[in-house]
């Protein structure tokens, strides 16, 4: 199977902080896969590279074989942990806006998403509450049949009624020829959609397993060996 | 792609810009009608006495003060508009590239040069359209006065001796514009390389600023100085050691003044804009790092 997620020798520092530390891994494609780790384990780092907007200080990161750019800017739909739309945007504006730059992009969807979730595409992005914007992130970059999904805490600031709701949407509607990369350190919510999890500790891969894996041959939970792998 | 991010920064823009440029017209209005009040001496003025048989200019200090105000708002109003035209370009590339909404700008499948080059067109339609609605308020503002027909008929009598008065206007909108261009183009790479020198986003450009700043400022003399050199230099000194009489010596004089101050802009513009466009597309592109 072809490799969506491929990271060489892949080092980023920050003066003296090595955030990722000689990181190889690879990721293959129809996969949902758990980027976890505690705080400043590099999550975030490692998918800000993927995503170009970090450059790293050696190695390389490649997205479907190419490096960062136009062409896999194409293929990765991205979820930031924080909110990235122009505040005096109306919630119709960020629709258009995503449908005439990402050609993968499925507005029809993406509307009946905002209308379930009594979202008015009239209002500006500026009056939403910080939940229902990460909600309207979320929506449009679902929306995309992207070949990798990197979402980074996509439930890391809201409730525990939305985060059901957050993982539901993730799972009805992500390409299934692609893969997801949720970011998280809320296991517990998560590992039930999982198929393989990755354990980032100080920037370098402790550990990559299949979640079926932990199950059967462990028998314990992911949260459960997440304990184990970041026991203080 | 380069047109839909022009469409996209252009209405992000827009409200603002045509808001205040009708601020700027509502006050000229104003100032048109209220400082022949307080002079008097004017079409306007006789009107109101004939109408109303209030007498301008002196008779009452409400209508003087209420002039001379307006006159001082104008003026604060026009400087005002292009502080914020500069301000507003600035904070739309800071904010929308190398804010949080980077993170959205710089994951759509657009190349860098795109996205530097669409803030670059729009923010300099702004800086133009701000500047030629000044002088265009400012213009009306002198009718009322003899001024403009004095300017007038200097013009049209250079045009009479077969002077290229269109070409030299030409000339002069082409140097602003370009000024623009170049102008804004030090601001984008002062950001872009900001956080290289110190951790401060803010702090660093500020620093970087007045790092290019000197330097063009150093450029920029450079290449006056070799303009006033390869130029009609004995016209110079002649014209300092004399007043110039006739006419075709002062539009020789003219001449040669007007092309070492536009020619030598034009060509530190273009130099400095290049540079600073080059240098800022490699800092995006191999020091994006977003904060």
């Amino acid at each position: 199977m072809a490799n969506i997620l491929e990271c060489t020798n892949l080092v980023k520092r920050f003066g003296h902080f090595h955030a990722i530390a000689d990181l190889n891994l690879t990721l293959e494609t129809g996969k949902v896969v758990g980027l976890l780790g505690p705080n400043g384990s590099g999550k975030t780092t490692l998918i800000k590279l993927a995503n170009g907007l970090l450059t790293p200080t050696s190695g390389e990161i490649r997205i479907d074989g190419n490096p960062p750019g136009i062409e896999t800017k194409r293929v990765v739909s991205y979820l930031p942990d924080k909110t990235y739309f122009d505040q005096w945007l109306k919630v119709r504006d960020c629709l258009a806006l995503f449908a005439d730059f990402y050609e993968d992009f499925d507005l029809a969807k993406a509307r009946d998403m905002l209308v379930s979730l009594k979202i008015d595409e009239g209002a500006a992005f500026r009056t939403l509450s910080k939940g229902t914007k990460e909600k309207m992130q979320l929506v449009l970059v679902m929306s995309r049949a992207a070949k990798l999904y990197l979402l980074d805490e996509p439930i890391g600031g809201v409730d525990p009624a939305v985060r059901d709701y957050i993982l539901n949407t993730i799972i009805r509607n992500y390409n299934e020829e692609g893969t997801v990369v949720i970011s998280t350190h809320l296991i517990y919510d998560i590992e039930k959609i999982l198929d393989e999890v990755i354990f980032l500790k100080e920037g370098l891969v402790e550990r990559v397993a299949s979640v079926d894996d932990i199950r059967e041959k462990e028998q314990k939970s992911v949260d459960e060996v997440f304990r184990e792998v970041f026991r203080c | 792609m380069l047109g839909k991010l022009i469409k996209y920064e252009f209405k992000a823009t827009a409200k603002l810009f045509l808001l205040a440029y009708v601020a700027l017209a509502v006050v000229a209005l104003l100032n048109l009608v209220l400082f022949p009040l307080a002079v008097g001496d004017n079409p306007v003025g006789e009107t109101l006495r004939a109408g109303t048989g209030i007498v301008p200019g002196g008779d009452s200090a409400v209508l003087n003060v209420a002039g001379v105000l307006t006159m001082v708002l104008y003026v604060l109003s026009a400087i005002g508009l292009i502080v914020v035209t500069f301000v507003v370009v600035i904070i739309r590339f800071y904010r929308n590239l190398l804010g949080d909404e980077g993170y959205l700008m710089f994951t759509l499948p657009v190349t860098i040069s795109r996205q530097i080059l669409s803030k670059l067109i729009v923010g300099t339609l702004w800086t133009v359209c701000s500047i030629a609605i000044v002088f265009v308020t400012f213009l009306v503002l002198l009718i009322r006065l003899d001024a403009l027909e004095a300017v007038n008929d200097t013009l049209r009598t250079l045009s009479e001796t077969g002077y290229p008065v269109g070409l030299w206007i030409a000339s002069i909108v082409f140097t602003i514009i370009l000024s623009a261009l170049s102008g804004i183009l030090q601001f984008y790479a002062a950001m872009a390389v900001g956080p290289r020198i110190t951790d401060s986003r803010l702090g660093g450009s500020i620093v970087a600023y007045i790092v290019i700043y000197i330097i063009t400022q150093v450029v920029t003399f450079a290449i006056l100085l070799i303009f006033a050199l390869i130029s009609n230099l004995e016209l110079f000194a002649q014209s300092a050691a004399e007043n110039l009489t006739s006419v075709s010596a002062q539009a020789q004089l003219f001449d040669s003044v007007g092309f070492v101050i536009l020619g030598s802009s034009v060509v530190s513009c273009v130099a400095i804009g290049t540079a600073c466009y080059i240098f800022t597309h490699r800092m995006l592109k191999r020091n994006l790092n977003l904060g």
